[in-house]
C-alpha cells in the first residue's frame, strides 16, 4: 500500500503544531519556506499550470459571458444560506431522510470519524475507494481507515499520484500541480508496466488499475459541491467519472459535507456549481451529479427494492467542524466554493503552493485552518499574507483573504502579548 | 516572534516609530517648506524609515534567529545604511515636493511632530497601536490645525483614508499633480490598484505616466515587501518573480534603463515596493524622482 498511516488528521503541520511553541511555528515554516522555494520544478510546473488556467478561464468567461452575473447571484444565496443556516441544516436533513438517505450531524472531525467506523462495521471487504474531496481530507479520513486496516484508494488521479508519491495535494482543484510527467511516469511504473511514458498511457494504467479497486470495494466515499435542501440532494461536479462510479458500484455510498455547502433550492445549488467550475476554469465539467436517493427499483410487481444498479444505502455526514461557531470576518470564508481561482492568482501560493496551510491551502485555506482547529499552524501561516488582495479580484463570491487573515493576526498577536486592547479593529472598507 | 512585535511597540513608544531610529527632517528644511499650515505634506515617515529596513533585512536574512533584530536595534542602524539607497528615499519626497508646487499647490510640513503612518501595525495587526496612533494623530493634527493631508506612500493614505477616523481631507499626490511620460515600466503598487474609491483615476495617470506590464491594474502583482520582516526569503523570492515580469515587458518594448542582463531600471510608487526591489538587487526608482527628471510634460519641460 502507498503511503504509511499517518496521523488521522491527515494535515502536514497540526501533528505537532498543538506542541509547539509560536516561535517553533513560525522557525518550521520558515524551513518549508526556504525547502519550497528550492522545488524549480514544482515552481516551473505551477507557472505552466497557472497560465493554462487563465487562458481557460477567458475562454469559458467568452463562452459563458454571464457567468460573473450569475456569481454575483451565487454571493447573494451563499450569504442568505449562511445567515439560515441552521434552519437549512434541519430542512436538508428532513428532505434527505425523506428520500431514504441516513443522516449524521457530526460536530466534529472526530465525531465523523467515529460515525463512518460504525458503518463500516459490517464491512467484509477491506478496499475501500474515494474521490476527491478537502472534506474528507478535512477529517483525516485515509490516513484514519488505513490506521483500521482499510485499504484506501484515491480514484481522482492527481490524488492518487499524491497518494504515490506520499505528498499532499498542491492545489485544491490540481492536487499533483507540482509533479512533471517525467516523475509521474516513475511513480506509476512501481505497480504497472507503461508502454509509453506519454500522458495517455500513465492515465490508461491508472485508470485500469483502479476500476478493478473500484469494482472490489463496499463503500464508496466522497463530498458534495453542493446540498439542495428542499430537494434532499447532492451535487457533485467532476471530469474523470471516478465520482460517479465511487458513488454508484459500492453498495454503500459515504458523502462527507460541510454544512455551508447547503444552500435552500435545486437551482439555487446548479447556481453554485456552474460558478464554481467556471471560476476553476472550465467551459463545462464532464459530469454534473444529482444524487437524491438510493438506488431503486419497483418494476417487479411494483416492489420497492433498493439498490439496483446503484447503491442500496447512501449515508451523508453533515460536518460542522467549527463552522457554525465561526465569527467575525472568519465567517466570510463560509462562502467559499473551493473553485481554486484564488490561488492561481496569488503570488505567496505561486513560490509556495500546497507548504502554505496546514489541511487547506492558499490564504483562504489558512482561513479555513483556522475555521476547523486544524492546530495552530495557521498563526505563522497566516503572517505570510501579503495582504496584496489580489486573491479578491478572481473570487466568484468576493472573499479577500487579506481581509480575514489581517483578523486573524490581530487575534493571536493580542493574545500573544497578553493585550487586551484594540479589539474592535478590523472590518475596514478594502 | 513576540520579542520582536514588543520590540516595535517598544520602539514606537519611545521614539514614534516601530524601528526606534532618528528621522531628520533635514530634506524639508534645505527644501524651505514652511512648518504647519492647514493643509500639510504627509510622508507618514514611511519612506525615511525604509533605508533601516533595509539595513535590518540584510542582516535578518543572513542570521537565524529573528531576536537579532533587538540587537540590531540596539546598536543603531543608521550606521549600516548605503548613501545610495537613501537617496532614492530622500529625492522622492523631494520630488513629489517640486510636482507639488509645479502645480500651484500651496502645503506646509510637520518636520519633528510628523507622527509615524501606522502601516506596519495595521499589517500585523496590532490594532491596540492602531488605535494609539490614530490618537496620536489627531491631537497632532488638532494642535496643528490641520484640515488636509497630501500623502505620497500609497500606505500612508490608506491608513488615513480608510482605517483611521479622521476629520480631515486625505488626499493622494496623484489626485494632485499632473505626470509627464517616461519611457519606463512602472510596477504599480497593490493599494493604488485595488483598495481605494479611485482606482481608475490612479490608474489612467500612471497609463499616462509609464508603460504598464502584462500584470497591471486590478492584477497587478504584488512585490513581496509585506512579508519581509517575517519571511524575508519568501519576499525576496516574489520580488525577484515580479522583477523578472517587468524586465521581459521592458525587453518587448526596448525600454531604456537596462543595466545587465539582470537588472532593469523600472520605476515604483511605492516606499515599500522601492525598498524591496532595490534590497533586492534591481536598478529602480520611484515615479516621482524620474518624473520630475526625465519627465516631458506636455508644452515644454
Ligand atoms: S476564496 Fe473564492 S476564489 Fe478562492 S477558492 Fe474560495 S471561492 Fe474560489
Amino acid at each position: 500500500m502507498p503511503g504509511e498511516a499517518r496521523d488521522s488528521r491527515e494535515s502536514k503541520d497540526s501533528r505537532n503544531s498543538n506542541q509547539l511553541s509560536f516561535d517553533e511555528l513560525v522557525e518550521k515554516f520558515r524551513n518549508a519556506i526556504r525547502e519550497e522555494l528550492e522545488n524549480k520544478d514544482s515552481f516551473n510546473a505551477f507557472q505552466n499550470a497557472s497560465e493554462s488556467f487563465f487562458s481557460s478561464l477567458r475562454l469559458a468567461f467568452d463562452r459563458f459571458p454571464d457567468t460573473a452575473k450569475l456569481a454575483a447571484e451565487v454571493r447573494k444565496i451563499k450569504e442568505n444560506s449562511l445567515e439560515n443556516l441552521e434552519y437549512l441544516i434541519d430542512v436538508a436533513t428532513q428532505n434527505l431522510e425523506r428520500n431514504g438517505i441516513d443522516v449524521f450531524f457530526a460536530k466534529d472531525a472526530l465525531d465523523a470519524r467515529r460515525y463512518i467506523l460504525e458503518e463500516l462495521s459490517g464491512v467484509k471487504e477491506r478496499t475501500i475507494v474515494k474521490s476527491k474531496s478537502m472534506t474528507l481530507k478535512e477529517i483525516g479520513l485515509r490516513y484514519f481507515l488505513e490506521k483500521e486496516g482499510f485499504e484506501v484508494w484515491e480514484t481522482d488521479l492527481g490524488d492518487f499520484l499524491v497518494q504515490l508519491a506520499n505528498d499532499e495535494p498542491m492545489h485544491l482543484t490540481a492536487p499533483a500541480i507540482h509533479l512533471s510527467k517525467e516523475n509521474i511516469a516513475k511513480l506509476v511504473e512501481k505497480f504497472g508496466e507503461l508502454k509509453n511514458r506519454d500522458a495517455n498511457s500513465i492515465v490508461r494504467l491508472i485508470a485500469d488499475f483502479l476500476r478493478e479497486k473500484i469494482e472490489k470495494a463496499e463503500v464508496g466515499f466522497t463530498g458534495a459541491n453542493a446540498i439542495a435542501a428542499n430537494s434532499g440532494s447532492l451535487l457533485i461536479i467532476e471530469n474523470e467519472g471516478n465520482a460517479r462510479l465511487v458513488s454508484s458500484l459500492p453498495e454503500l455510498h459515504i458523502a462527507v459535507v460541510g454544512v455551508e455547502k447547503i444552500v435552500p433550492s435545486l437551482q439555487d445549488a446548479y447556481k453554485v456549481a456552474e460558478v464554481t467550475w467556471r471560476y476553476a476554469g472550465y467551459e463545462m465539467p464532464s459530469y454534473i451529479d444529482v444524487i437524491s436517493s438510493p438506488s431503486k427499483t419497483g418494476d417487479i410487481e411494483k416492489k420497492l427494492v433498493k439498490g439496483a444498479h446503484g447503491p442500496e444505502r447512501i449515508s451523508v455526514v453533515l460536518l460542522d467542524n467549527g463552522r457554525t461557531a465561526a465569527k467575525g470576518l472568519l465567517r466570510e470564508a463560509l462562502k467559499c466554493l473551493r473553485c481554486g481561482a484564488c490561488l492561481f492568482a496569488c503570488p505567496v501560493f505561486g513560490e509556495l503552493r500546497g507548504r502554505w496551510g496546514d489541511t487547506y491551502m492558499g490564504g483562504i485555506g489558512v482561513a479555513w485552518d483556522a475555521i476547523i482547529n486544524s492546530g495552530e499552524a495557521y498563526k505563522a501561516h497566516a503572517l505570510a499574507c501579503l495582504l496584496c488582495s489580489r486573491c479578491a479580484e478572481v473570487c466568484p463570491v468576493g472573499i479577500d483573504s487579506g481581509r480575514i487573515l489581517r483578523e486573524l493576526r490581530a487575534s493571536f498577536i493580542r493574545e500573544l502579548l497578553g493585550i487586551d486592547r484594540g479589539i474592535k479593529r478590523g472590518n475596514h472598507k478594502f | 516572534m513576540k520579542d520582536i512585535f514588543k520590540l516595535l511597540e517598544d520602539n514606537f513608544h519611545k521614539s514614534g516609530n516601530p524601528l526606534g531610529v532618528r528621522i531628520s527632517p533635514s530634506w524639508a528644511a534645505e527644501l524651505g517648506i514652511d512648518y504647519g499650515g492647514k493643509r500639510i505634506l504627509f510622508t507618514g515617515l514611511s519612506y525615511q524609515l525604509m533605508p533601516f529596513t533595509i539595513s535590518a533585512l540584510n542582516i535578518l536574512e543572513k542570521g537565524k534567529a529573528v531576536s537579532i533584530l533587538g540587537k540590531l536595534s540596539k546598536l543603531g542602524l543608521s550606521r549600516l545604511i548605503p548613501k545610495k539607497e537613501t537617496d532614492s528615499f530622500y529625492n522622492a519626497l523631494r520630488a513629489a515636493y517640486k510636482l507639488l508646487k509645479q502645480s500651484g499647490i500651496d502645503f506646509g510640513f510637520l518636520y519633528e511632530k510628523e507622527p509615524y503612518d501606522g502601516a506596519l501595525f495595521y499589517d500585523f495587526g496590532m490594532d491596540w497601536l492602531v488605535d494609539e496612533n490614530e490618537a496620536r494623530i489627531k491631537k497632532i493634527f488638532e494642535e496643528n490645525n490641520v484640515k488636509e493631508v497630501l500623502t505620497i506612500s500609497p500606505h500612508s493614505y490608506f491608513m488615513l483614508k480608510n482605517v483611521y477616523d479622521l476629520d480631515i481631507e486625505v488626499r493622494h499626490i496623484l489626485e494632485l499633480v499632473d505626470l509627464p511620460r517616461v519611457n519606463r515600466i512602472l510596477h504599480e503598487p497593490c493599494i493604488l490598484a485595488r483598495k481605494t474609491d479611485f482606482a481608475e483615476k490612479f490608474r489612467e495617470k500612471f497609463q499616462k505616466l509609464a508603460i504598464l506590464p502584462k500584470r497591471s491594474g486590478k492584477l497587478t502583482s504584488c512585490c513581496g515587501g509585506p512579508v519581509e520582516l517575517i519571511y524575508p526569503e519568501l519576499s525576496r523570492a516574489i520580488c525577484i518573480n515580479r522583477a523578472k515580469e517587468l524586465e521581459e515587458e521592458a525587453e518587448i518594448r526596448n525600454v531604456k534603463g537596462k543595466i545587465t542582463e539582470s537588472t532593469v531600471g523600472f520605476i515604483t510608487a511605492c516606499p515599500i515596493c522601492l525598498m524591496n526591489f532595490l534590497r533586492c538587487g534591481f536598478e529602480v526608482e520611484d515615479y516621482l524622482t524620474v518624473s520630475v527628471r526625465e519627465g516631458k510634460f506636455a508644452g515644454g519641460s
